[in-house]
């Protein structure tokens, strides 16, 4: 296979359409920056979207206003207490997955303090309690 | 006479004279760009559409080009990534099919008005055509383009030693298969 021979030239095999290559540099700035159609300004046209920003203001006003109301009640949990809004690791795992590990870790190399009457164990009965102190340690 | 890369570069990087670069670049670069992909996809207007495609990424990461390697190289290497992609893009859209791409591109280089090659040449292609498409491009680019196996390997990522041996066998596989006329 030499590249001598006619029969090896792929560029006379394969012809373009007449005056491709001369109108092809057009059709891609053409194409890299397209025209755009100006819009003269007109207020008519921002009208809608200035009425929908000033209904946003107000439902906002609206609700910053009704939930001070509300939370300012005595009776509600108090929001800005820092115990209550303090992420603790245990809101990232269900109750089984924290048994798991609670039933496979040596508490010694934890500093994990179970109480009966923690959230964490819910309706946990006495009985309950006598048989996971019999759990080795 | 066309400006060498490194002049085009040097009007690419002046926004007020970017517009004249990228001209310069284009022509001198649309016609070798656009063999390279059309040995890889026959169709003109598949050609046409990834030779624009090739430009446009050009004019929007002109400011990225680092010069690591030349403008040559980088631009040639998108080329190839774009028609490689199209290849893959026109297989997984066969894979439902009773047809694979390189029984359809037969098919569209017979029935293709731009393509005139008589009977000999087209059952070469067809041969060429049975070649994994990056062989087939390595064999485009050494055979038909006479490239140096130094440029493919930076413009394909690929060893010169790697390359060698791509397209010894590819050179084999089409003269085993013009010699059984399996094609």
């Amino acid at each position: 296979m030499t590249n001598n021979n006619e029969i090896w030239k792929q560029d006379q095999l394969f012809k373009v359409p007449e005056n491709y290559f001369e109108k092809f540099e057009l059709r891609l700035k053409n194409k890299i920056a397209p025209q755009k159609p100006t819009v003269p300004f007109s207020f008519a046209i921002i009208k809608p979207w200035l009425g929908m920003a000033a209904a946003f203001l107000v439902i906002t006003l609206i609700y910053n206003v009704a939930t001070k109301d509300i939370i300012s009640s005595k009776n509600a949990i108090n929001f800005e207490s820092a115990i209550f809004e303090k992420i603790s690791p245990a809101d990232f795992f269900s109750e089984q997955e924290m048994l798991d590990y609670l039933l496979t870790t040596d508490p010694k190399a934890t500093n994990i303090e179970l109480y009966p009457d923690s959230l964490f164990f819910g309706d946990i009965t006495d009985d309950d309690y006598d048989l996971l102190s019999l759990i080795d340690n | 006479m066309h400006p060498t890369d490194q002049e085009i570069l040097a009007l690419l990087k002046i926004p007020a004279e970017r517009e004249a670069g990228f001209s310069l670049l284009v022509q001198k670069y649309q016609q070798r760009l656009y063999w390279l992909i059309r040995k890889m996809v026959f169709s003109h207007e598949d050609t046409d559409d990834l030779l624009q495609n090739t430009f446009i990424k050009v004019w929007n990461n002109i400011e990225n080009f680092r010069g690591d390697a030349s403008l040559f190289t980088w631009l040639y290497r998108i080329a190839t990534n774009e028609a490689l992609n199209h290849l893959n893009k026109k297989r997984s859209e066969l894979l439902n099919s009773f047809e694979d791409l390189e029984t359809v591109l037969a098919s569209q280089l017979e029935n293709d008005p731009l393509f005139s090659g008589d009977e000999i040449q087209t059952r070469l292609q067809k041969c060429i055509l049975t070649l994994p498409d990056k062989q087939r491009l390595v064999f485009n680019m050494k055979y038909f383009d006479n490239m140096k196996y130094e440029e493919m390997s930076e413009i394909l990522g690929t060893s010169t030693g790697a390359l060698k041996a791509s397209y010894f066998h590819a050179v084999k596989k089409i003269e085993a298969m013009i010699k059984n006329e399996t094609f």
